[in-house]
C-alpha cells in the first residue's frame, strides 16, 4: 500500500475524500489486501477509542469478511435466463421488465451486502449467535440458526431472490394501497397489497394478551389493546 | 394454570469481549464499573418486580404511540393473591380491559372480545415449555439470564409528582427494542416506560400522571364502567382438530434469546388458529398459524407504534395455511421469524 492510497483511505474515513479518491480507493481496495486489513484496524481503533466497546459484536467480527458471502448470494441467485425459456409469454415480459429489474436488484443485493456487513461489524450481531450450540439448548422445539446469517438476511430481506418458490411480499407500513400494475400478473414477483385492517387487530388483540401474560411491561399491553377496537372504522 | 409471571430478574452478562482485544488495565475497571452500575440496575429490577406484586394503586396515565395518545384510569391490585387490572379508556370512544388473574377481557361498546387461553388440549399441553427469562423463573432473589440487554442507571427524576430513578436498557443487538425505564424510588412501581427504535426514536411513551399508592382497592372498583357491555364469558367455540397442530410447523430462526413461552389454540375471525407466543422478558411476539379455504387474507405488514403485524401465505403446497407474525419487535426481526416458517 502506497503512501497515498493510506492518505486518501484517511481521508475517506473522515468523510473527506473527493468522488475521485473514493473511487481510487475503492479499486485499490479490490486488490490491496493491505489496504483492506487497514480499514478494518483504522475503524477498530476508532471504535475502542471512542469507548463502543458495547458494542461487543464488532469487536468479535472485525476480522469478518463479508465477500464469502456476496460471493455465495449472487451463486444461489436463481438463474434469470432459463426461467424465461420455460415460458414463452414471460419470456417477452421478462426480457423487457424483469431482466432489467434483475440486474438493479442484483446491485441491490450486492450494496445491501456491504451495508449490512458493516452494520454486522457494527453490532448488529451479538456475540452469543457465533454459537449456535448455546442457542440451541435454549429452545427444545425450535431450531434456532446463527442469527442474523448473512445469506439468511439477505434472502428473506430482498423476497424477489427467494425464487418462485415463494411468494413472500414486504408491504408498506401504513397500509396504504400501493399498486403496480405490471407487477401483480407475476405470482413470483413481489406484490404490495393493502391487508384488511380489521384482520390484522384482531390478530393484535390477541398478541397483546399474550404480551401482558409473558413480559414484565405491565399493564401497557392493555393499553395498547384499548387503542385497537375491532369493527370500528375509525380503526386504521 | 400458568406460572407467576411478574417475576423476574436479571443477570449480567459476562464481560466477555474485552478480553478479546487487547486486554488493558483501564478497559477491564471500566468493565468493572459496568459491572457494578448492572448490579446496581438489577436491584432495582428486583424491586420494581416486588412491587408489581404486593403493592395496590389507582391513577391515570397517558400513552403515547407515535401518532396517538390515549389516556387511562388504571386500577392495579392483589385479590385473592391473583393480579387484577382494570384499564379505562379515557378518551375517544368508550373501552375498557379487566384483567383477573389469567383471564383478560376487552370490553368494547358493542362486544366483549376475550384475550384468555382457550383450555389447552392435552396433546398441545406437552409442547409447552415456560423458559422466559425475566417473567418466569425468577423466584425470590434468583437471578435469570438474560444477555440480551444491558442496564445502565440513568438520571432521577420526576414522574406523576414522585421521585423516580431512571434506567436504561440497552439492546445487544439490532433484534429487540430498547427501554428507558422510571421506578419509583420509595415503591419500585414502575411508573413510566419509553420503548426505543435502535437510532433512540421514541416509540411509546406509557406515563403515570397521577397515582396514589397503596389505598384501599375493593373487588367493586372492578366492576365495568358505563358505556361497554359485559358479556357472560362462555367458552369461546373450541375445536382441536380444526386447529393447525403446532407439531407440523416451525420457525426455523429465532432472534436470540427469545422462547416459548405459550402455545395455544385461539380462534380468530372464525378459524382456529395455533399461536405460539415468544419473549425475552421484555418483549414477546406471537406467531399464529392458520389454515384457511380458501384464502382470503392479504399478505401485508402493518405498523403501529412498537407493533408489527405481518402477514406471510406459506409456498406451495402450503399455499392454504397463514403465518402471521405480531409483536412489539422491529420490523426485520418480525420479518426474518416470518419468513423462516417451515410446514411440513
Amino acid at each position: 500500500m502506497t503512501d497515498k492510497a493510506r492518505e486518501e483511505m484517511s481521508a475517506l474515513m473522515d468523510g473527506e475524500a473527493s468522488e475521485l479518491e473514493l473511487h481510487r480507493v475503492l479499486k485499490c481496495s479490490e486488490t490491496d489486501e493491505e489496504l483492506r486489513s487497514s480499514w478494518r484496524r483504522y475503524h477498530l481503533t476508532r471504535s475502542v477509542i471512542r469507548g463502543e466497546a458495547r458494542d461487543k459484536g464488532l469487536l468479535m467480527h472485525s476480522s469478518l469478511d463479508i465477500t464469502a458471502a456476496v460471493s455465495q448470494a449472487i451463486a444461489d441467485e436463481p438463474a434469470y435466463a432459463e426461467e424465461s425459456s420455460e415460458n414463452g409469454k414471460r419470456g417477452v415480459w421478462f426480457d423487457r421488465v424483469l431482466r432489467p429489474l434483475g440486474s438493479v436488484a442484483v446491485a441491490a443485493s450486492v450494496s445491501a451486502m456491504v451495508i449490512f456487513g458493516w452494520q454486522t461489524a457494527g453490532g448488529f450481531d451479538t456475540p452469543q449467535s457465533l454459537t449456535p450450540s448455546v442457542a440451541s439448548a435454549t429452545s427444545t422445539n425450535t431450531r434456532v440458526l446463527p442469527a442474523y446469517a448473512a445469506s439468511t438476511f439477505v434472502s428473506s430481506r430482498i423476497p424477489a431472490f427467494n425464487g418462485p418458490s415463494n411468494g413472500y411480499i414486504l408491504a408498506d407500513d401504513s397500509g396504504r394501497q400501493i399498486t403496480r400494475p405490471g407487477m401483480l400478473t407475476s405470482g413470483d414477483v413481489i406484490r404490495l397489497r393493502a391487508p384488511r385492517n380489521d384482520q390484522f387487530n384482531r390478530y393484535i388483540l390477541s398478541h397483546s394478551g399474550n404480551a401482558a401474560f409473558n413480559t414484565l411491561s405491565g399493564v401497557i399491553p392493555y393499553a395498547r389493546v384499548v387503542t385497537l377496537k375491532p369493527g370500528s372504522p375509525a380503526v386504521r | 394454570m400458568k406460572k407467576t409471571k411478574l417475576l423476574f430478574g436479571f443477570l449480567i452478562s459476562a464481560c466477555i469481549s474485552v478480553s478479546l482485544v487487547q486486554p488493558s488495565l483501564a478497559a477491564s475497571e471500566k468493565s468493572n464499573t459496568q459491572l457494578a452500575e448492572q448490579e446496581l440496575a438489577v436491584r432495582w429490577l428486583q424491586k420494581m418486580a416486588r412491587a408489581a406484586k404486593t403493592e395496590n394503586y389507582q391513577g391515570r396515565s397517558i400513552f403515547h404511540n407515535g401518532t396517538q395518545m390515549v389516556s387511562l384510569k388504571i386500577i392495579h391490585a392483589m385479590v385473592d393473591g391473583e393480579p387484577w387490572d382494570r384499564v379505562v379508556h379515557l378518551s375517544g370512544e368508550p373501552a375498557e380491559i379487566l384483567r383477573k388473574g389469567n383471564k383478560i377481557s376487552c370490553l368494547h361498546p358493542a362486544s366483549t372480545v376475550e384475550l384468555s387461553m382457550v383450555e389447552l388440549s392435552a396433546s398441545m399441553k406437552t409442547v409447552v415449555t415456560s423458559e422466559v427469562p425475566l417473567t418466569t423463573a425468577f423466584n425470590g432473589d434468583a437471578l435469570v439470564m438474560s444477555k440480551q440487554y444491558q442496564l445502565r442507571i440513568g438520571r432521577e427524576g420526576r414522574v406523576a409528582g414522585r421521585l423516580v430513578q431512571v434506567i436504561n436498557v440497552i439492546p445487544i443487538d439490532r433484534a429487540r427494542y430498547g427501554y428507558l425505564l422510571a421506578i419509583d424510588k420509595e415503591t419500585g412501581l414502575l411508573l413510566k416506560t419509553v420503548m426505543l427504535n435502535g437510532k433512540g426514536k421514541a416509540l411509546e411513551i406509557f406515563e403515570f400522571v397521577d397515582i396514589a399508592i397503596g389505598g384501599v382497592v375493593s373487588k367493586d372498583d372492578f366492576s365495568p364502567g358505563e358505556g361497554v357491555i359485559w358479556l357472560a364469558s362462555g367458552k369461546p367455540k373450541h375445536n382441536p382438530v380444526e386447529a393447525v397442530s403446532s407439531d407440523s410447523w416451525r420457525a426455523e430462526w429465532l432472534p436470540e434469546g427469545f422462547n416459548l413461552a405459550e402455545n395455544e389454540v385461539r380462534h380468530i375471525d372464525g378459524v382456529n388458529v395455533n399461536a405460539q407466543v415468544y419473549s425475552d422478558g421484555l418483549a414477546a411476539f406471537t406467531i399464529f398459524m392458520g389454515k384457511y379455504d380458501p384464502i382470503n387474507d392479504v399478505e401485508g405488514s402493518k405498523q403501529r407504534g412498537a407493533t408489527i403485524a405481518l402477514s406471510r401465505r406459506l409456498p406451495r403446497p402450503n399455499s392454504n395455511y397463514f403465518v402471521t407474525v405480531v409483536g412489539e419487535v422491529p420490523k426485520e426481526t418480525a420479518l426474518l421469524v416470518a419468513a423462516s416458517v417451515t410446514k411440513d
